[in-house]
């Protein structure tokens, strides 16, 4: 796989999307890139998206490896972020250390946590929204 | 069977005082590249933002480039109702493999 970064969108996406507990928490609500709009958003949801990355190369043109920043964010509507906990730490639990097949020709061989960044809270229309962003480095073999 | 090694003069403190200040350029120069890329990378409205991501020298071997713009997360990670626009988080990114290079360059 000659894009192995798109691999770990799969593999991100599978990891969250195949967990009863996750599912239950945010509704099934797992967005790739971009966020729902409208005015009959249902809270709370999550978002997942690359951040950036580089290959690392060997001698010659060898390609070893893709490793890239990926953010899973955690939004809901609400004035803490008591409500995000639950959310945040089951996505360290399903991603922290965990690696395996990506799609057909990948392989994840790594996934750590680097920073959590709870964002300032936003309000719009008098209403508060919360978010806290998880930050991963992923390692995908190519 | 033992036996003892004797180290009767090494160059390791004249190594270190050279070290350094080899070291430190480069952290120097690899911040203030993020910055540059930061800076070309970063969506620009009236510029404010733009003009508030800043280096700063943390000591000889650590510095930090950072924005000032309160907005700047919001760019960086979205909303909660809009995408994010990456900008630092692929500028440092992209010094990572050139860091490292320089980096052992100065050890061989």
């Amino acid at each position: 796989m000659a894009i192995a970064v798109l691999r770990a969108y799969d593999w991100l996406y599978a990891k969250l999307a195949g967990d009863a507990t996750l599912a239950a928490l945010v509704g099934g609500r797992i967005y790739n890139h971009t966020t729902p709009q409208g005015s009959t958003v249902t809270y709370p949801f999550l978002v997942f998206a690359y951040l950036g990355g580089a290959d690392v190369n060997g001698v010659g043109a060898i390609r070893i490896e893709e490793q890239g920043v990926y953010m899973v964010k955690a939004v809901t509507k609400a004035t803490a972020f008591t409500p995000l906990r639950a959310i945040v730490d089951r996505v360290d639990t399903l991603l922290q250390g965990k690696l395996g097949p990506a799609g057909v020709d990948g392989n994840v061989w790594g996934c750590t946590r680097e920073a959590v960044d709870p964002m300032p809270p936003e309000i719009d229309n008098g209403v508060e929204y919360r978010s806290i962003v998880l930050r991963f480095r992923i390692w995908v073999a190519v | 069977m033992g036996f003892t090694i004797k180290v009767l003069s090494n160059d390791l403190g004249r190594l270190s005082k050279e070290l350094r200040p080899k070291a430190s350029a480069i952290v120097k120069k690899t911040a203030f590249e993020i910055e540059a890329s930061a800076k070309q990378r970063a969506a620009v409205d009236t510029g404010a933002m733009r003009s508030s991501i800043t280096t700063t020298m943390d000591g000889d071997l650590s510095a930090t480039v950072s924005v000032g713009a309160e907005y700047g997360p919001y760019q960086e990670y979205g909303t909660a109702f809009q995408p994010g626009t990456p900008f630092m988080t692929p500028a440092a990114e992209a010094a990572r493999a050139p860091y490292a290079a320089a980096m052992r360059k100065i050890l061989e």
